[in-house]
């Protein structure tokens, strides 16, 4: 069935491009997403969260995909490998287990993104505090970093949900 | 415990967590110890390096369209302020050539080829940054072909920002001198008061709040003031001497009231970056 799927193909590409587009949003807008407030765009696991949302009638391994994710995300960006490697799946397999008891709606999908996001920073902030890696306080990063990272990955959320909802029920 | 392990659940769980802090750790220890990380990795990271120009390309494209617009409406402003300089910069010049000439003869006398303050500059663009809140690094697009070499320190904007974390065949990571973790190295640098007195330190903080570096532990008679100029001594590593740091922001003691802290503030902002140079110790 995958096979023939033309998802096969579009399913890595949008990773990559995801990936880069991280890093170049955080790049060029580094002035305002990273000053006293920590604005963290999280486009890679949007994309991941999309799949795993709107694709039904393929069995597609998507926690794979989110591990091949996370590998690359680690070498490439923090240069420590091993926190997104495994926090990526792990936020897929949540996600998918929680889809279960919900509806196919916005509403929903917000829920279950905020949960993941929130899975994913959590456990790779204390990854990081765990080796030494970061200094900053519990109570900075829920104010400073948490938030403004889950209110704006929510946004981005809202404006992608529409056009990756038609994307996806055209290639499934 | 029998009935514990017996779910294979738990058993792949308590597997991937191992494998986690195990990776983490050897990424840690290679970061700390060896110059250049596993050729499985830097073959990766280069091949991904490409890749990402492909899609840096247009966002950076777009991005000096609209710089390209702001600095026209600036340019006036600055031909104005820019015009009152250009006197002074001409006798400057012929001074600093004559200090130049004069140095080298000294430096031929003393039979020295290279002191402290000789560096090679490798400019070279940035291409991304790392989606994080606790790791200030970036990507630059020269690597260990270009000559960078891992803990060369970074100058952009007017003064140092940060030091080669990484480095694979074509691209290298930053660490910006803000990231302030156990793990990062720290810088030595000195301070210059007015009356040409000396203060040597190290920078071991960063204040999330104003965006200043802190110079902790510091038990001096001399005095410092605001304004005072900071710039690295080329004590210890590959740093080379006088590359400029900033100024001081203000001077306190610590929380104990033992030693003084010593706030120094940045020219430029660590944010808006685009080209960087490395400077590399001349051998």
């Amino acid at each position: 069935m995958l096979s023939h799927s033309p998802l096969k193909y579009i399913l890595p590409i949008g990773i990559f491009i995801a990936l880069f587009f991280d890093g170049s949003i955080s790049l060029v807008f580094s002035h305002s997403l990273f000053s006293n407030y920590y604005f963290i765009p999280q486009l890679t696991f949007l994309w991941l969260f999309f799949a795993m949302f709107f694709i039904q009638r393929i069995n597609i391994r998507i926690e794979l995909w989110a591990a091949l994710a996370g590998l690359i995300f680690d070498m490439y960006y923090t240069g420590i490998i091993g926190v997104y490697l495994f926090v990526f799946p792990l936020a897929i397999y949540i996600g998918k287990k929680l889809y279960k008891l919900l509806s196919v709606d916005i509403f929903s999908a917000i829920l279950i993104y905020f949960i993941d996001l929130s899975i994913i920073y959590l456990l790779s902030f204390f990854a990081n505090k765990l080796q030494n890696l970061t200094s900053m306080s519990d109570s900075f990063f829920l104010v400073h970093v948490l938030g403004p990272t889950l209110i704006i990955n929510i946004i981005f959320l809202i404006i992608l949900y529409i056009p990756c909802q038609i994307l996806f029920e055209r290639l499934d | 415990m029998h009935k514990f392990f017996s779910n294979r659940k738990w058993v792949i769980i308590i597997v991937c967590i191992v494998l986690a802090l195990g990776f983490m750790t050897l990424s840690v220890s290679t970061r700390n110890n060896r110059s250049m990380p596993p050729f499985i990795q830097r073959f990766g990271n280069d091949i991904v390096g490409i890749t990402s120009t492909v899609v840096a390309f247009p966002v950076n494209t777009v991005r000096h369209g609209s710089e390209n617009i702001n600095n026209l409406i600036n340019t006036y402003k600055e031909n104005q302020q820019l015009k009152s300089q250009v006197s002074t910069v001409v006798s400057t010049k012929v001074k600093n050539q004559a200090l130049q000439q004069e140095n080298a003869q000294l430096k031929r006398q003393l039979k020295m080829n290279a002191s402290l303050t000789d560096y090679q500059a490798i400019t070279s663009n940035v291409l991304s940054r790392t989606p994080s809140a606790w790791q200030s690094q970036f990507i630059i697009n020269k690597g260990s072909s270009a000559g960078v070499q891992k803990n060369m320190p970074v100058l952009g904007g007017n003064g140092l920002i940060g030091r080669v974390s990484e480095v694979n065949t074509t691209n290298s990571k930053v660490e910006l001198i803000s990231d302030n973790s156990d793990s990062s190295n720290k810088f030595s640098v000195a301070i210059t008061n007015k009356d040409g007195k000396t203060v040597n330190g190290l920078i071991n903080g960063f204040d999330r709040n104003t965006g200043e570096l802190i110079m902790g532990h510091l038990n001096t008679e001399i005095k410092l003031n605001k304004g005072d100029k900071v710039s690295t001594n080329g004590l210890g590593g590959i740093t080379p001497k006088g590359l400029y740091v900033g100024s001081v922001a203000k001077n306190t003691t610590d929380d104990y009231g033992t030693s003084s802290k010593v706030y120094i503030k940045t020219p430029a902002s660590m944010n808006d970056l685009e080209v960087v140079t490395v400077a590399a110790k001349k051998e």
